[in-house]
């Protein structure tokens, strides 16, 4: 395994630029996320860490070694494609072993190897079959199987899942994870869907078309979104524009909020700025008979009055959308605890759930 | 008349307008050359039906061995030939290899020209008082233009092979092109990453992908190199031929007794060439089986 290091890298695709001056470190033996919306160039640099394309300029170094001039097949890469890719004239074991034979191993002097991925990927006794006899989850498998035999330096995965339905999905990224952490293999995963990217990751990069906009670990990117791309991109939330009040205050339309300790930073006093609130961090209670007139009630600090607008059933949960005063929220809660539109909650924000992000339109 | 009949009689009436034709111009004429060539031609005075002479006859023949073995030299070579080059120029097009996109474009052109319009312009490039042969001796490396050497109307078939190289490598080209066009680069890719070089992804990824493409364009191109007769005539030797000029040949001698000889060589003809064509798919079927039938 080896560690990543991209330096300066930069790709034109006749004059669009795809990447820019981008830099980017994955550590040795890390499971790490490129999460991206379609179109941002998150396989464009896939593909010039494999050698599939060369960069215009910048770096791409293994283990501090340049690897910009080598060809891909002297990369020592294993890479699982989004569409499978397996070689459709060749057997599973032949798929699976055809690293190998161009390494110089014979097809019988592989098959042990082979037999030990085809364990490892749940798919022993299918050696014989062709790829068209197996199910998209199969496949897949296949082609993961055929990407670590090889004993990779580095697993590439091009949205691996995205061609998966739901169940096959969870499955698979299961699988993922659990032979990754087996072979503690260094692995740059590239994918649009967040839950994959969270669930998968050691570490994670979100990339827009602008480069990427912040990396490091899940739960802090979930919880502490570096701007407001990057927090609508990762789940749902809520973006509030309010004013600083002091370091740890902020004036909205929802009434002043305490906010999360230091997540203002950045700003300063009466800075314009978005506050982000997840939507499951929200608290919704029933607003009591006393609160039914809001007009002599005050409520302790953190908390609002609001009115259902409309709700979405979800399986576990419910989304809430709710109006607090001029400011429309979304609001997620156990689907055991119902409201019906038209009931009036008081919603509860704990302050250390209120993160600031700067600029008034998140700018 | 019940469902089933109905629907069986508008099939039949739906191929019949096909069916005509074929009858009237393929299996009527060979049917025809058959009998004949088994001695029934009261046309030309023979009645001996059934026998076999007309056969032993051509096949017992110096002349039919050698006309075989160049009708099979200027079959192969051409369509061997053709199949790699056409392979080669549609994969390095695909790969927009240097200058090979310009190429590709004059490549194509011999396509919408005649096969003899590529016969006259083999004869005005290489014949001894050709274009070449006026270069060379322009330029001093020959003394004289009749000592340019004789690649035309000579058993080496040079002249021939040319001519149909002119036309079939476009022909494989466009066919191979359009393979490729359906396979896209993610199967060379996934080889190279795997540690395939080039060649290595070509040959064990590509190759097999396009090879249906390739079987077809060198079955159609052997198939009408073995029976062409025009282009032999024209820039053959006069001794031997081909086996459709001799069946040509045969056919225009003076003794019209003899007219079913002719008869027996397109026989002969047909069943060859069918025969190699058939070997040749069922190696190609079975090795597509053995791979899953893809």
């Amino acid at each position: 395994m080896s560690s990543i290091s991209i330096r300066s890298l930069s790709k034109r695709y006749d004059s669009t630029p795809v990447l820019q001056d981008l830099d980017l470190d994955v550590e040795s033996g890390c499971f790490f996320g490129l999460l991206g919306p379609s179109g941002c160039g998150k396989t464009t640099l896939l593909r010039l860490i494999a050698g599939l394309i060369e960069p215009d300029a910048g770096d791409i170094l293994f283990d501090g070694q340049s690897v910009v001039d080598v060809p891909p097949e002297r990369r020592r890469i294993g890479m699982v494609f989004q569409q499978h890719v397996l070689f459709p004239h060749m057997t599973v074991e032949e798929n699976i072993a055809f690293g190998l034979r161009m390494r110089g191993t014979g097809l019988k002097a592989a098959l042990p190897a082979v037999n030990d991925v085809l364990e490892l990927v749940q798919l022993s006794g299918y050696n014989k079959r062709f790829p068209r006899q197996l199910s998209g989850g199969q496949q897949q498998r296949v082609a993961l199987a055929r990407a670590v035999v090889i004993d990779p330096v580095l697993l590439l995965l091009d949205e691996p899942l995205s061609n998966l339905d739901a169940k096959l999905r969870d499955d698979m990224r299961e699988l993922l994870r659990s032979v990754q952490q087996r072979l503690g293999v260094t692995t740059i995963c590239v994918t649009h869907d967040q839950t994959e990217a969270i669930e998968l990751s050691d570490r994670m990069a979100v990339l827009f078309s602008d480069g990427i906009a912040q990396t490091g670990a899940p739960a802090e990117l979930y919880e502490r979104p570096a701007n407001v791309q990057v927090a609508e991109f990762l789940g749902s939330t809520n973006l509030i524009p309010g004013t600083l009040v002091g370091t740890d205050h902020a004036e909205s339309p929802i009434g002043r909020l305490r906010i999360r300790e230091m997540a203002a930073a950045q700003c300063a006093d009466g800075d314009a700025v978005q506050l982000n609130i997840r939507c499951e961090h929200i608290g919704m209670h029933p607003a009591g008979d006393e609160h039914q007139s809001q007009a002599w009630v005050r409520l302790p600090e953190n908390h609002a009055f609001a009115e259902v607008v409309s709700s979405v059933y979800r399986g576990g949960f419910i989304l809430y959308l709710v109006r607090s005063g001029s400011q429309t929220l979304r609001v997620i809660e156990r689907s055991d605890r119902q409201f019906v539109p038209g009931a009036r909650v008081v919603l509860r924000i704990p302050a250390e759930h209120v993160g600031v992000l700067p600029g008034p339109n998140g700018a | 008349m019940n469902k089933a009949r109905r629907r069986q009689l508008s099939i039949f009436l739906g191929l019949a307008p096909a069916l005509s034709v074929l009858t009237v111009l393929f299996v009527g004429p060979l049917a025809l050359a058959l009998i004949q060539s088994l001695g029934y031609a009261p046309i030309f005075g023979v009645r001996e039906f059934p026998t076999l002479r007309f056969y032993t006859a051509v096949l017992g023949s110096t002349r039919f061995r050698l006309a075989f073995w160049y009708t099979m030299l200027y079959a192969l070579v051409p369509t061997v030939l053709s199949t790699i080059f056409g392979t080669w120029l549609a994969v390095a097009a695909r790969a927009r290899m240097r200058g090979v996109r310009f190429l590709s474009f004059f490549v194509r052109l011999p396509l919408v020209v005649p096969y003899l319009v590529g016969a006259a312009l083999v004869v005005a490039l290489f014949a001894n008082g050709g274009l070449v042969a006026r270069v060379l001796f322009a330029v001093g490396i020959i003394q004289n233009t009749g000592d340019f050497p004789r690649i035309l109307f000579s058993a080496g078939g040079w002249g021939i092979m040319l001519v149909y190289l002119f036309k079939q490598v476009p022909f494989t080209f466009v066919v191979v092109s359009s393979v490729l066009a359906g396979i896209g680069p993610e199967l060379q890719e996934a080889a190279r990453t795997l540690g395939a070089s080039p060649w290595r992804a070509f040959r064990h990824v590509v190759l097999p992908r396009i090879f249906p493409g390739i079987v077809t364009s060198s079955l159609l191109v052997f198939a009408f190199n073995f029976q062409s007769y025009e282009i032999p005539l024209l820039l053959g030797p006069g001794f031997p031929g081909t086996l459709p000029v001799e069946a040509l040949r045969r056919f225009q001698l003076p003794t019209i007794a003899r007219r079913p000889e002719a008869m027996a060589y397109v026989m002969i003809i047909t069943t060859l060439s069918g025969g190699i064509l058939f070997l040749y798919l069922r190696a190609y079927r079975r090795w597509e089986r053995s791979r899953g039938g893809v």
